[in-house]
């Protein structure tokens, strides 16, 4: 059986690629090693994503999640492309929102809920400057409780 | 006496070739000469060497782009120059490089996992081929002032499919290839020495 953290690790993935593939752009994880470098050097819109933190809360099966997920845009002066990223992200990650907790590691589709992310914080941060790029991200406070034990 | 009747009799080392697939016996002949020792680069005589044939014993370099001496050392094929004698090719000087290496082709691979992100690469030998490999210069690390790299130059056959995004797996190591360049009938990668495997 997979380990929760992953478990929602890969839920977490799945909604920002999710976001990304709605808006039809790309998507980039800050702490993917192996590629942020690159694309955070294009001058593609993209996804910006990032898993901060996760702790039981007071103990397992109710866990506090902490991430963060936003835009980066390029050529952008007056940061509507931006602005409009962020929307779309809070169409889908905003306060009050419920996401079902499955395993997207492998390759195969889940098809077992195995819990409940529920979004209690959402708040737009001040932009930052990254050479050529703004981005923009979302500070997102969630509750989550693991359902299979 | 007729030039392409002195080159004729000296053409007595044959040369088997590799056809991509196979060896092929006795493709060519011709003979090494002592003073491809003396040209200045520091490979020469060492690795690189020179090899004359009569015109109608050449070595089709299209076709066999790595050859094989009688003693088992294998080459490839970086020049043929032709050897004119008023309107006429009599004899063409191969300039080849000795293969010491065997170097498999490697791309990393990904699978889109169902959350969208990608598997963590996985390498996949994509050919196979010998090589010269030949350490020419460090590079520094960007980040870190007391890193350094080692910067290899690796000749292949041209017939080989090598682009930046792949790397060369020679004795256990992995190669990141930086630039890949024709050299006449071969070609020369720049790669960066990775890790040990």
């Amino acid at each position: 059986m997979t380990d929760f953290y992953e478990v929602v690790k890969s839920t977490v993935d799945k909604l920002a690629v999710d976001i990304a593939n709605n808006l039809t752009i790309a998507f980039v994880e800050l702490d993917d090693t192996v590629n942020v470098d690159d694309k955070l050097a294009s001058p593609a819109d993209m996804i910006v994503y990032q898993m901060v933190g996760m702790e039981e809360s007071p103990i397992d099966p109710l866990w506090n999640l902490n991430i963060q997920i936003g835009g980066k845009t390029t050529g952008d002066s007056a940061n509507y492309d931006l602005a409009g990223i962020i929307g779309g992200v809070r169409a889908s990650v905003h306060k009050g929102a419920t996401i079902d907790i499955m395993d997207y590691s492998g390759v195969s589709a889940p098809t077992v809920k195995e819990g409940y992310i529920y979004l209690t914080d959402v708040a737009v941060d001040p932009q930052a400057f990254d050479g050529a790029s703004g981005i923009r991200m979302l500070n997102v406070n969630a509750s989550v409780v693991r359902t299979v034990l | 006496m007729d030039v392409s009747e002195a080159a004729s009799w000296f053409a007595t080392v044959p040369l088997d070739g590799w056809d991509g697939s196979q060896w092929v016996s006795n493709v060519a002949y011709g003979d090494f000469h002592a003073y491809d020792r003396f040209i200045t680069e520091r490979t020469f005589g060492a690795k690189k060497r020179i090899f004359l044939q009569p015109d109608d014993k050449r070595l089709d370099v299209a076709a066999y782009p790595v050859v094989r001496t009688p003693d088992g050392k294998q080459y490839i094929v970086l020049s043929d120059n032709a050897d004119i004698e008023g309107v006429s090719r009599y004899q063409s000087t191969l300039l080849m490089v000795e293969a010491g290496y065997s170097a498999d082709v490697v791309e990393f691979q990904t699978t889109t996992l169902a959350s969208g992100q990608q598997s963590s690469p996985t390498p996949v030998t994509l050919s196979t081929s010998v090589c010269d490999l030949e350490r020419f210069s460090v590079d520094k690390s960007d980040e870190f002032s007391t890193v350094v790299y080692g910067m290899f130059k690796i000749v292949l056959p041209a017939s080989i499919t090598v682009d930046t995004d792949h790397e060369l797996l020679i004795d256990g190591a992995y190669y990141e290839v930086q630039d890949v360049s024709p050299e006449l009938l071969a070609q020369a990668i720049r790669a960066l020495k990775r890790t040990a495997a």
